[in-house]
């Protein structure tokens, strides 16, 4: 997924009041040889952003914290005006990116370690994939029913390791490690079954739609997620 | 390679020696519970008085007058008196029940009184000074005891004294003061004022005493509670002493003897673990919401000291209260991949009521992995390249199949 080119380039509307980092995100797009992202429109408020060129962005991302405000409730807000929201912030506590993952945000990154990952995130939200940051599996953790191999899979993203190590640790019943792919898998089931249980917004219903086409889960299996549902 | 810590579980390490602060209020407290034994004993004492002397004044006296009335008319019997007599009487219960009385108010308004009533007594009794039908001169003895109950013995005594004084004046005067008058005056003023001094010193002496024995039983329970104390502060002192003995006192002696080459990877990992658990150990006893958290942060500090870069990612979950024991076991693991982290490293904790995951990813090598210092605590190590990771994972023993 990380090196799947896309047609047209993604565009971004960045909301964050730090110059250095809009800089640094202008650095990270710049640096990805496909150029999948571009930056359509940056500013220091969402009124700024979203009232001008913003407005016709594929993503948004979202400091969550603009002007010294923690801007949570704007994620709900501009979830249910249909965009992709992706939050990028140093507010990784596990109980906070579970909020706006509920709020309706499509990913999280942690703004002091997972720069790495943005452009991959925000392609990824742009295509509706259920990609998963380290920081977001703290989130998803924290509230989802997920089965025993899902929450040890996210258990290991949390932590720290990549799809690799983690498939090296999860074994199947015979001993043999499980493949890479099974490890993207649990954890993009887990982040359906997220999505599934979380706010109905346009985001969340776009994420399952692609989930269903992969066949990443069956559409009778959505309901199944929702809570009080065994 | 990593020493083995000493894992000694401080005993009551928070417990500090009881500062002069707080042996004061301690002192206030056990005062408290003293004055509380005296004020029951008190009390009863004067319940005994107030029960002795309503009811014969009821039960004794009442009869008389009303066998007075009967026989010598009203102006003869001491009625009045003994209405006025029983509403001085009242008052002064109330007020001593009530805890006061202490000043000179309550007696200096009752007693003059109450000798006013023993002589217009004496001198209206139809049968004389010593006949069966004066009995204010008994009486006033029983409700001056009220009166003067929180005063000292000496004004009691002189009460007695000024009524006997007024009673034997009224003898001679009535021309009553025969010999054997006069005995019989003298048998009576020491019969009913022995029973009346009995009630008020007995119950005076049986007070001093129970307050004696709660002073004791305060005082023994405040020196075992000393003792207690000190033992526990000894207890930890010597703990943490063995604790840091075991941790540095062998990397001194390396150093001092020439024997640790701090050039030496494997030896500077050791300094630096045990740099670590020593500020591990500084705060182990802070009394904090989340002390795993907070240990955890000092060891991540200690690392970023170094130069490390350190990403502590707050806990899924919530942690419940661990033993230091089960703490030190599950932070051990941390430490030493620390120790051996070169650049960066990425600590999480996933917890729930019944179990806890420590996990460390970073970028090192680790010669061999931390024993696990609990037996409630699992760790779990694996190295892939110059990435290690290192789990320390602890199950509530309720839970965990046996």
């Amino acid at each position: 997924m990380a090196s799947s080119p896309v047609d047209q380039p993604v565009h971004i509307a960045l909301v964050e009041d730090t110059d250095v980092v809009v800089e640094g995100v202008r650095a990270w797009i710049a640096a990805d040889p496909l150029g999948r992202v571009a930056i359509l429109a940056a500013g220091r408020s969402v009124e700024e952003v979203m009232g001008g060129s913003g407005a016709s962005a594929d993503v948004v991302v979202l400091d969550l914290e603009l002007d010294g405000v923690m801007a949570t409730d704007r994620v709900a807000e501009l979830s249910d005006r249909g965009y992709r929201v992706v939050v990028f912030s140093v507010h990784v506590k596990p109980l906070v990116v579970e909020s706006v993952m509920n709020a309706g945000a499509c990913a999280f990154l942690d703004k002091r370690t997972e720069r790495e990952q943005f452009v991959d995130t925000v392609v990824a939200v742009a295509q509706d994939w259920p990609y998963v940051t380290p920081s977001m599996a703290g989130g998803l953790l924290q509230g989802v029913r997920l089965s025993d191999r899902e929450r040890q899979a996210l258990q290991y993203l949390f932590q720290g390791m990549d799809q690799a190590s983690i498939a090296r640790r999860l074994r199947k019943p015979d001993g043999q490690p499980v493949s890479a792919t099974t490890v993207k898998t649990y954890i993009e089931r887990a982040r359906a079954k997220f999505a599934a249980t979380g706010r109905p917004c346009r985001s969340n219903f776009a994420l399952l739609a692609r989930c269903v086409e992969d066949g990443l889960i069956r559409p009778e299996e959505i309901d199944d997620y929702r809570p009080g549902v065994i | 390679m990593v020493s083995q810590p000493v894992v000694i579980e401080p005993v009551l390490t928070t417990t500090t020696p009881t500062a002069p602060g707080e042996r004061a209020a301690g002192r206030a407290g056990s005062s408290e519970s003293v004055a509380s034994v005296e004020q029951r004993y008190d009390q009863a004492g004067l319940w005994v008085a107030i029960v002795v002397t309503f009811g014969w004044y009821a039960a004794g006296v009442a009869p008389v007058v009303v066998d007075s009335w009967l026989h010598y008319g009203i102006k003869a019997s001491g009625a009045l008196t003994w209405l006025v007599f029983a509403v001085l009487g009242v008052t002064a219960a109330v007020v001593v029940l009530r805890g006061g009385g202490r000043g000179p108010a309550l007696p200096l308004v009752i007693c003059p009184i109450l000798l006013a009533g023993s002589v217009l007594g004496s001198l209206v009794s139809p049968d004389g000074v010593l006949g069966h039908f004066n009995w204010p001169f008994t009486m006033v003895g029983w409700f001056a005891v009220l009166a003067l109950w929180r005063r000292q013995l000496a004004e009691l005594v002189a009460f007695y004294a000024a009524n006997v004084m007024v009673g034997g004046f009224v003898l001679v005067m009535l021309g009553e003061a025969s010999r054997v008058n006069v005995g019989r005056f003298i048998a009576l003023c020491c019969g009913i004022s022995a029973l009346q001094l009995t009630v008020f010193c007995g119950s005076r002496m049986v007070t001093a005493m129970a307050r004696r024995g709660a002073e004791a039983a305060d005082e023994l329970a405040r020196t075992r509670s000393a003792q207690i104390a000190a033992e526990a502060v000894q207890a930890a002192r010597r703990s943490r002493y063995e604790m840091i003995t075991g941790t540095v006192a062998h990397l001194l002696d390396g150093l001092a003897d020439g024997q640790l080459d701090l050039t030496d990877r494997s030896a500077r990992q050791e300094v630096a673990v045990a740099v670590t658990r020593l500020r591990r150990y500084l705060v182990e006893s802070d009394e904090v919401p989340d002390q795993l958290w907070h240990e955890l942060q000092v060891c991540a500090d200690a690392a970023e000291r170094h130069g490390i870069a350190v990403d502590l990612v707050a806990p899924v979950g919530v942690v419940p209260t661990l033993p230091v024991d089960v703490r030190r076991a599950l932070t051990e693991p941390i430490i030493a991949a620390l120790a051996a982290t070169a650049t960066k490293a990425r600590i999480t904790v996933i917890a729930s009521r019944d179990e806890v995951v420590l996990a460390i990813v970073a970028d090192g090598r680790l010669d061999s992995p931390p024993p696990c210092l609990h037996e409630a605590v699992e760790s779990s190590y694996d190295a892939e390249g110059e990435m290690l990771w290192l789990q320390a994972q602890w199950i509530s023993p309720s839970t965990s199949p046996s």
